[in-house]
């Protein structure tokens, strides 16, 4: 199974660091240099610093909104029969079931960015590796802890539909992905017959 | 034409192609008549991986009735792919439903 849009976030944040400690430092380091005399040159640097700094503002900005918002990304869509038949009163239903899924290996990556030596990187990296072994396998969305959550959907479907008799059914597993985090779900859209008009 | 020139072309051919990779198929009970074949697709671009909804495949249950009013539609082959383009910075997911319209009038 392909796993797809794993973490815009992540490329704008790139950006978003790379863009403007760099250039920061060399406005710094203009200043201290040229007090008195700024030449045309320099000033042609400030503009593109302030550029520079302004997108790297934007991109933050996307970012935090994004981490905010969560990525939606579709494993699997499935359909059953359709009927359009006359003279059957019936009523849609929707029905959504989700778990938390965690994501240990952004786990091991957050933990590194706040790790300060060698040696701890090092000793998380060797953690993250045994992780890896542990997880490895087709699977869709991140790993959760409660496997059955979704038994609980012969029971709301009988709920929702006491006849039983379900058409056009449409089931759909999807992930709403957050930093670490994420929502796995399954949903299931159907048409319930409840009786003869 | 020189060396250069196809190395160019070549590279372009393989940045504007796209690659296909398909998620997974799913098929219902197929019917005996098979005269009247429905369609339906649903997809969507999707850049750098922004996607907050996937909404889009709700639209398929409406399309393939308006194509059998007052019928059945059987035998869905359902048909979930992932089509990359550029440099897998834009790709596109596309849901594929293609079935048999029974008993109803034709659209």
């Amino acid at each position: 199974m392909v796993s797809y849009g794993g973490s815009p976030a992540a490329v704008v944040l790139v950006f978003a660091r790379t863009g403007s400690p760099s250039s920061g430092f060399l406005f710094l380091r203009l200043r201290r240099s040229q007090k008195k005399t700024i030449t045309p040159i320099a000033s042609t640097i400030f503009t593109l610093d302030s550029l520079l700094m302004k997108i790297a503002f934007c991109s933050k900005v996307i970012a935090f909104a994004s981490l905010l918002a969560g990525c939606a990304q579709l494993h699997h869509v499935q359909l059953s029969d359709f009927s359009d038949r006359k003279g059957q009163a019936s009523k849609p239903i929707d029905i959504k079931v989700s778990e938390t899924g965690v994501n240990l290996q952004e786990i091991a990556d957050t933990a590194k960015i706040f790790s300060r030596t060698q040696k701890g990187n090092e000793q998380i990296q060797q953690v993250q590796d045994m992780i890896a072994l542990f997880q490895t396998g087709p699977r869709t969305g991140n790993p959760v802890y409660v496997e059955n959550y979704w038994r609980a959907l012969p029971e709301m479907i009988k709920t929702e539909c006491p006849s039983g008799r379900l058409t056009n059914i449409m089931s759909v597993r999807e992930t709403r992905k957050y930093p670490i985090v994420s929502g796995e779900i399954v949903r299931i859209k159907a048409t319930c017959l409840t009786s003869t008009k | 034409m020189t060396i250069k020139t196809l190395a160019a072309t070549l590279s372009l051919g393989v940045l504007l192609s796209s690659c296909a990779s398909l998620n997974s198929t799913s098929l219902s009970s197929i019917p005996a008549k098979r005269d009247q074949v429905v369609h339906a697709e649903a997809a969507r671009t999707i850049i750098l991986g922004f996607n907050f909804d996937n909404d889009f495949v709700n639209t398929l249950e409406g399309d393939l009735q308006k194509q059998c009013p007052g019928g059945d539609v059987r035998g869905i082959l359902t048909k979930d792919e992932v089509i990359d383009y550029f440099l897998f910075i834009v790709w596109k997911r596309k849901v594929t439903a293609d079935g048999y319209c029974v008993g109803g009038a034709k659209s």
